[in-house]
């Protein structure tokens, strides 16, 4: 008869909740005791059978019928916002205080301020608003930073135009210029789903990262997205189940995944950190469920873009990421850039 | 699946942006939570209308409270919570007219009609008290850790597991009677 204790034990290990200490505990139990292996093994098969299938799809309509009953929100009003912010700097603070005595946290902040005018003062303030001062300037690749004027709001043909100043900024950059005239640029602009896929909350975030970054620079992510039967276990659904359900047995009867772990590839890349990581990224996993996203990695050239540095600064211009959503600002863009003379 | 840090982070901005009056930020934390919210919902409730429904519901309700949403606490929590709530008012207001004897386990349409086991799975689960069954829901279809459970439903850790093991046991049980049944 299995004590409590014991009975716990199995549910915990079922559970991946045990420490190395116990899970060691868990094998001496059920290689000793018949009825503590009988009841392992039980359990693994209630956690297969509610396991199995995985979760269903919603229906198609569900986000839209969601989004059209909320209407236009109502911009939240200032009282709410400074309520927001209150309510965020009392939760930094409190993490503060946890850390340092009240004494220390006046010291530390008055020298934080000290600093932050210090460095104001030598490299200049910040301007105020979101319009001026997006172009040129502090970032690795002058011309690209953000233009945060362009979000939400319809553009037109006047703004992809060599008069429009920000457009030239963003042609002045060798590198820029050189990849908008690019073949692979071109061939990826004209494609209907990378223009759909600008539009994506969860694909502009994840461009921002700086943890995509670091892996797209990856060769071995990228010599693994070239593989088909990488993509197509993504596609699939299925590698994502075995990441967050800490369940790999169902895919062992998957073919896809048996030849995906004898590719030497993917052994390292589950090695790497970095993909680890990316693997737990909310953003990253739904892009994964994006039908345009998944489309878009059989394209060889899409994927060599996404290694481009250039490339990506490019993704997270507002100007650029509104244009591309529409073929004829598209095409206007890439005209310009061949017209452009320095 | 644990919620990290930074997850709980993109919340927080989403809810700023949406506050600060941006459409697609509903639009993203729509995307982010819908499709295990409506799963919660269908195990609960073992029927997809009720879990469109009460998805529908869950979320109307969370933006319609946002402004009063407190950010020092994680807002999955907060939406989880209220799915679990909703499904079991939907389970009681269901109930004056319908016994649970009598209601199949997971009731779709045409082709989206499930397959025998999954069938099988929603049976299972309605025979189980319903807050025993948030439980299982929780652990087994949106993969949360006893931490975060206890979380959602405002309960101690110790409940959790108390209720997760027994449902199990339950569980266990009705799978080796239909194992029976069918020899």
């Amino acid at each position: 008869m299995l004590n409590p204790e014991q009975i716990e034990l199995i549910h915990r290990e079922i559970d991946g909740a045990n420490t190395a200490d116990e899970s060691a505990a868990f094998r001496s139990l059920i290689e000793g005791n018949p009825e503590a292996r009988a009841l392992a093994a039980d359990l693994r098969r209630v956690t297969a059978f509610l396991e199995h299938g995985g979760l269903r799809e919603p229906p198609p309509r569900l986000q839209q019928t969601i989004l059209d009953a909320l209407g236009t929100p109502a911009r939240a009003s200032p009282p709410a916002i400074v309520r927001w912010f209150v309510s965020q700097w009392r939760l930094v603070t409190e993490r503060m205080e946890a850390m340092m005595t009240r004494k220390a946290l006046l010291i530390g902040s008055t020298a934080v301020a000290i600093v932050l005018v210090g460095a104001a003062l030598i490299t200049g303030f910040p301007p105020l608003g979101g319009g001026a001062g997006t172009i040129g300037g502090g970032d690795s690749i002058p011309g690209v930073q953000q233009a945060a004027r362009y979000h939400g709001r319809v553009m037109t043909q006047a703004d992809v135009s060599l008069k429009n100043p920000e457009i030239q900024a963003l042609f002045q950059n060798d590198q820029v210029l050189h990849l908008v005239q690019s073949n692979a640029f071109q061939q990826v602009m004209r494609n209907a789903d990378f223009r759909a896929l600008q539009s994506d909350a969860a694909y502009n975030e994840l461009m921002s990262s700086e943890l995509y970054h670091e892996l797209m620079a990856n060769a071995a992510y990228h010599e693994l997205m070239a593989d088909e039967a990488f993509r197509d276990l993504q596609a699939k659904g299925a590698f994502r189940q075995s990441q967050s359900a800490e369940d790999m047995r169902a895919l062992q009867d998957n073919e896809l995944f048996r030849k995906l772990k004898s590719n030497e590839l993917f052994l390292r890349l589950q090695e790497n950190e970095l993909f680890r990581k990316l693997q737990e990224n909310e953003l990253f996993l739904r892009l994964q469920e994006n039908e345009l996203f998944l489309r878009l990695q059989e394209n060889e050239l899409f994927r060599s873009l996404q290694s481009d540095e250039t490339f990506r600064k490019l993704e997270e211009n507002d100007l650029f990421r509104s244009l591309s959503q529409n073929e004829q600002l598209a095409e206007s863009f890439m005209d310009e850039a061949m017209r452009f003379h320095k | 699946m644990e919620q990290t840090p930074a997850a709980d982070e993109q919340d927080r901005e989403l809810i700023r942006r949406y506050l600060d009056g941006e459409r697609d930020a509903a639009n993203g934390l729509v995307g982010r939570y819908q499709k295990r919210l409506f799963n919660v919902a269908l195990r609960m409730t073992g029927n997809a209308q009720d879990a469109e429904d009460a998805t529908q519901t869950v979320f109307l309700n969370a933006f319609l409270k946002l402004q009063t949403y407190d950010p020092r606490f994680r807002f999955f929590s907060w939406i989880y919570r209220m799915a679990v709530n909703e499904s079991l008012n939907m389970l009681k207001r269901r109930k004056a007219t319908v016994t649970l004897e009598d209601e199949p386990a997971i009731r779709v349409s045409g082709a989206a009609r499930t397959t025998e086991l999954q069938d099988r799975v929603g049976k299972a689960l309605m025979h189980l008290k319903p807050d025993d069954r948030a439980v299982v829901v929780l652990k087994h279809f949106v993969f949360f850790t006893y931490e975060e459970i206890a979380d959602v439903l405002e309960i101690p850790v110790k409940t959790v597991k108390s209720r997760l093991f027994t449902a199990r046991e339950r569980l266990r049980l009705t799978l080796l009677e239909q194992a029976d049944e069918s020899c």
